[in-house]
């Protein structure tokens, strides 16, 4: 038994066992990644042949005439996305700079910062489906009335996505700023800089990896989230005009048209939305990556 | 009218006690320290030097749990300025305080940004110098610093990238671009090989003719080259202070520690 148990230790001489277990790991994890790609390509692939008219590419989803265009999804993802990345950045920027720079330190504002910062944690953990259900019956009248139209729009969509990457963005952004805010605390403090001018002038500026690992990870949560759209962004698969509009997105046109259809045309585009939803999300972090790294 | 205003202390400090989270780290201190020259507190580790430098600025109070209690007064501009305020008493803003009395650490605390942002950040931003302005104060503070001939060619690059004794010259400029009436220095030779070592402590010499200077040193021969007055620490309590090193010695200075460690 006592062998079996030391021959589990990687870091042991004789622990061939724990290195192949690793191994062993590696391998399904990557396997499965790659067999996930090939399954979208080739079942996309027949989809993606067909061309022409009522094909894919175009802009017209009407099944019962035949056409199955999947373009006004792939524009309502990246609206949907982009608008909540832009807004749940900004915010989960600001909020982190206010827990890592507090402009007060009295008892109540330490509690306060406390309770936020441990709310935004939980905030983690609640699923998409509770937000999505709180703000059909919150947000939706509130833009209805406010602001007109049915209250299931882009708009309040966006919203509440940009709340669901909020934690996201500020934990991401907090272990990368914190630890270097820290190390220029005290001899920024003793040149008469105050925490939010070192974040400003020393920190930011300094710290464009980190911003852009926020905003792509933000971006992945944003464009691959299904309840939330879904539940709130109306569904109409067209080009949204104003931000009061319905729209679609990949996520719940692919939720949408799965619980209502299995096999032929409709269900085969869907391979094809599936690989459009992999396209932009890897081309949209490249393209962030590249745009920080290159200037 | 002179001799009387040379007379007044740079630097007061009365019944001085800093605790951490109700653990007393300096124990009623009071001293004295005269103008001109350096001062050293010297004192073994753990015997409350940094704390004592750190309750000249504040700096204490950005350590959780800090409580200080006690007067320090300071002599800015010939006029004695009291740090910790009583009722009644004119405060200094914490900002403007640590302006004027610029700080320098043991292990070289440079920015992450290039050499000249190190030094024009702080006078842009702590001190609202105009633009205009920038580039003659930075040179004149690289030109104190004696580090001007070394980097006038390499403003632009990172900091973090000149030598160990350079970057501590080079956050001694930074203190110093800000024009500060007072140089507080915690142990700045300590990261430092010797020769590096010996460059700052001339150049610290020389600044001392302009500026008051009061310096933390665990070194007892630095603290007998340099000092003017010291103030020797032990277990957070003063233990005494010389106004005069001249013709002491390493072991007399020895001595005193071991008296004060049989007599706490």
């Amino acid at each position: 038994m006592r062998n079996a148990v030391e021959s589990f230790r990687p870091e042991r001489r004789n622990g061939e066992a724990g290195l192949a277990v690793i191994h062993v790991s590696v391998a399904l994890a990557a396997a499965g990644m790659v067999l996930l790609f090939l399954m979208v390509v080739a079942f996309a692939l027949p989809a993606f042949l067909q061309g022409g008219g009522g094909g894919p590419f175009s802009w017209s989803w009407a099944p019962g005439k035949g056409e199955f265009g999947i373009l006004p999804m792939v524009a309502g993802s990246v609206l949907m996305a982009v608008l909540a990345v832009v807004s749940g950045w900004t915010l989960g920027l600001c909020l982190c700079c206010w827990l890592l720079a507090p402009d007060r330190s009295g008892k109540g504002d330490v509690l306060l910062r406390n309770l936020v910062g441990g709310m935004v944690r939980v905030m983690t953990a609640i699923p998409t489906v509770v937000y999505g259900f709180a703000a059909v019956f919150l947000l939706t009248p509130v833009i209805r009335s406010g602001l007109g139209g049915s209250g299931f729009s882009w708009l309040t969509a966006a919203i509440m996505l940009s709340l669901l990457i909020l934690p996201t963005v500020v934990l991401v952004l907090q272990a990368g700023l914190g630890p270097r805010l820290e190390s220029v605390r005290l001899a920024g403090a003793a040149a008469g800089l105050t925490r939010l001018e070192l974040l400003w002038y020393l920190v930011l500026p300094s710290s464009r990896s980190t911003l852009i690992s926020a905003a792509v990870l933000g971006f992945g949560r944003a464009v691959g989230d299904t309840m939330l759209p879904l539940m709130l962004a109306g569904n109409a698969p067209v080009m949204p005009e104003t931000l009061l509009s319905s729209l679609r997105t990949l996520t719940a046109h692919m939720a949408l048209v799965t619980s209502n259809e299995v096999g032929g045309a409709a269900y085969d585009s869907l391979f094809m939305a599936g690989l459009f939803l992999l396209l932009i999300n890897g081309i949209v972090s490249l393209a962030i990556r590249r745009m920080g790294g290159r200037s | 009218m002179d001799k009387l205003h040379s007379l007044r202390p740079v630097l007061s400090v009365g019944g001085l006690s800093v605790s951490f989270f109700q653990h007393t780290v300096i124990h009623n201190v009071t001293m004295d320290v005269p103008k001109g020259g350096i001062a050293v507190i010297v004192g073994r580790s753990g015997s409350g030097k940094t704390t004592l430098l750190r309750a000249i600025n504040r700096l204490n109070e950005e350590m959780p749990g800090c409580r200080t209690e006690g007067q320090v007064n300071l002599l800015l501009d010939g006029e004695s300025v009291a740090v910790y305020p009583g009722r009644g008493e004119r405060s200094i803003p914490v900002a403007e305080l640590r302006r004027r009395v610029g700080m320098v650490f043991q292990t070289p605390q440079v920015f992450p940004v290039s050499v000249y942002r190190n030094l024009a950040m702080p006078l842009s931003v702590a001190m609202g110098c105009p633009r205009s302005e920038l580039d003659d104060r930075v040179q004149d503070a690289l030109r104190q610093a004696d580090l001007w001939n070394e980097v006038s060619d390499r403003l632009e690059m990172p900091a973090e990238r000149l030598s160990g004794g350079q970057q501590q010259r080079l956050c001694l400029a930074r203190a110093l671009a800000l024009r500060p009436d007072m140089l507080l220095l915690d142990e700045p030779t300590a990261s430092l090989d010797v020769r590096a070592a010996r460059h700052v402590e001339e150049l610290l010499m020389s600044l001392s003719e302009r500026l008051s200077v009061i310096m933390v040193s665990h070194g007892l021969a630095q603290s007998l080259r340099l000092a003017s007055f010291l103030a020797v620490m032990e277990s957070g309590t003063l233990v005494r202070t010389l106004d005069e090193v001249a013709g002491m010695e390493e072991k007399d200075l020895e001595k005193m520690f071991e008296g004060a460690q049989m007599h706490p």
